[in-house]
């Protein structure tokens, strides 16, 4: 198997959402020497960019994405000890929360997977996050985006509060992207978000393109 | 406070009840989920719910807290228990006529938010929104049959249940909880609220049911039997129907409704 089907055949084991064979195909690749970031790049994250335009396209609902998110996460756990051991840095860094006061977790952690997808490397600080501990992690490593999630109208306020903080605290503070149920992109304009993620796989895209033109 | 777990509604008592045997709504499930009939890799999702439908409803724990209290007021926007305690809300339109209320929490426990949770850490992302979307749907079923329980005591007082009203929905605040939690005792179910509100296990649902004479209550005269939007799982009226909706939905705690536009009008 050459080197270009190899990697065309994993990008469509991760856009079939082929968790048995992508982690297989990895193997392959490393087995024929391709290094670590070739097998990202070209195979891995390629594979989920043509998921994203499918998604953008209004071919693929989040169900679709989220079973090629799980053949990425499936491929990962061959290909990252190699990652680490050839010292490939991922694209970009994020944290990610629920907001004070709120303890749903299902959408942020969905935001997370679809971020690891992406390229991410992800700092999920959990449920029932204050502002503070958004504005320390952003401080403790170099933070290219923050994602925040709520799904009450109650706790919503929160994310003001949160992007506030990290704009008084931070002397260049990350772009913020936010989404939950009650959320809307009127919201995120409003409070100051720099993008609003209408679900998990929405959220990523937006977040991609954030952090293409910060790059 | 007194509990009766016998399962005999009595005014003034707090009831303690079990649900054996949840039964699980799978189109909910795929409404949850969001799959639809022309789903890339929809058997893979049928699947997993095929899976796990059985050991999920054998570890979901469906229990629910009743109490039925006497009104002695209910102003639009006030309602005073007879024994004194007060909810503030939208109470006028969603319990207009009630001479009763039943305080409920329902749950189904922690079991299987912790599987969906653990599932999806560990990347088995099919497993974990599935989970969660049965756990949903079975907290739905817990709420629904206390309401049945509810409702069957009613009926044989010649009077008859409105929909039920819940602290975070349509123009109650959340802080109402309280009231709730002060009126049963949530920790023989193991839930518990935080600090802001909001419930542990998170597969619960509280509420009020108001209880009226059957002759004043026409489900079509609650704001739930004439709202339309489209994401609330109490809405009676088909969203197609496009009645526009008597609620603020602004103010009412769900998802706002998607565009018309974006719906391939």
């Amino acid at each position: 198997m050459s080197t270009t089907a190899i990697l065309e055949s994993l990008q469509s084991a991760i856009i079939d959402g082929d968790e048995q064979k992508a982690p297989q195909f990895v193997q392959t690749a490393l087995a024929d020497k391709l290094d670590a970031q070739t097998i990202l790049e070209k195979g891995l994250l390629a594979g989920m960019a043509v998921v994203g335009q499918r998604f953008r396209d209004g071919d693929y609902f989040l169900p679709e994405v989220l079973i090629s998110a799980e053949a990425m996460k499936a491929a990962m756990t061959v290909l990252s000890p190699m990652l680490k051991a050839q010292n490939v840095k991922a694209r970009a860094t994020a944290v990610v929360g629920t907001v004070r006061g709120d303890l749903h977790d299902i959408g942020k952690n969905l935001v997370a997977i679809m971020l690891e997808g992406a390229g991410f490397e992800v700092i999920d600080l959990g449920v029932d996050v204050p502002p503070e501990k958004f504005a320390q992690a952003c401080r403790d490593r170099k933070v290219d985006l923050v994602a925040m999630s709520a799904l009450l109208t109650t706790t919503m306020p929160e994310m003001e509060s949160a992007i506030r903080m990290l704009q008084r605290e931070l002397p260049n503070p990350p772009p913020v992207i936010i989404g939950g149920a009650p959320v809307t992109q009127q919201y995120a304009d409003r409070i100051g978000a720099a993008g609003y993620g209408r679900d998990a796989a929405s959220g990523a895209e937006v977040a991609r393109g954030l952090c293409a033109k910060a790059g | 406070m007194r509990l009766n777990t016998e399962w005999a509604l009595e005014v003034g008592d707090s009831v303690l009840c079990r649900f054996d045997a949840l039964p699980l709504d799978r189109d909910g499930v795929r409404r949850a989920i969001g799959l639809r009939p022309s789903t890339n890799n929809g058997a893979r999702w049928e699947k997993a719910i095929d899976e796990l439908e059985k050991p999920l409803r054998g570890l979901a724990r469906g229990r629910a807290l009743i109490r039925i209290e006497p009104v002695a007021s209910l102003q639009s926007r006030r309602l005073t228990l007879a024994h004194g305690p007060v909810i503030e809300g939208a109470v006028g339109q969603f319990l207009a006529h009630s001479q009763l209320v039943a305080l409920f929490i329902a749950t189904i426990g922690s079991g299987v938010e912790r599987l969906s949770r653990r599932w999806l850490r560990n990347g088995n992302v099919v497993r974990g929104l599935v989970a969660d979307a049965i756990a949903s749907e079975l907290a739905e079923s817990a709420a629904f049959l206390a309401q049945q329980a509810v409702r069957a005591w009613a009926l044989s007082h010649q009077m008859d249940i409105t929909p039920r009203y819940s602290p975070g929905y349509c123009g109650m605040s959340v802080r109402q909880q309280t009231v709730l939690f002060s009126e049963l005792p949530a920790r023989q179910i193991g839930v518990q609220l935080s600090a802001s509100c909001l419930m542990t296990p998170v597969k619960s649902v509280s509420g009020i049911i108001g209880i009226a004479p059957a002759s004043q209550v026409t489900p079509e005269d609650y704001p739930c039997g004439r709202c339309d939007h489209p994401n609330c799982m109490q809405r009676r009226v088909p969203f197609e129907s496009r009645r526009g909706s008597c609620v603020d939905w602004s103010d009412c705690g769900v998802p706002p409704p998607p565009t018309h536009e974006t719906e391939g009008d």
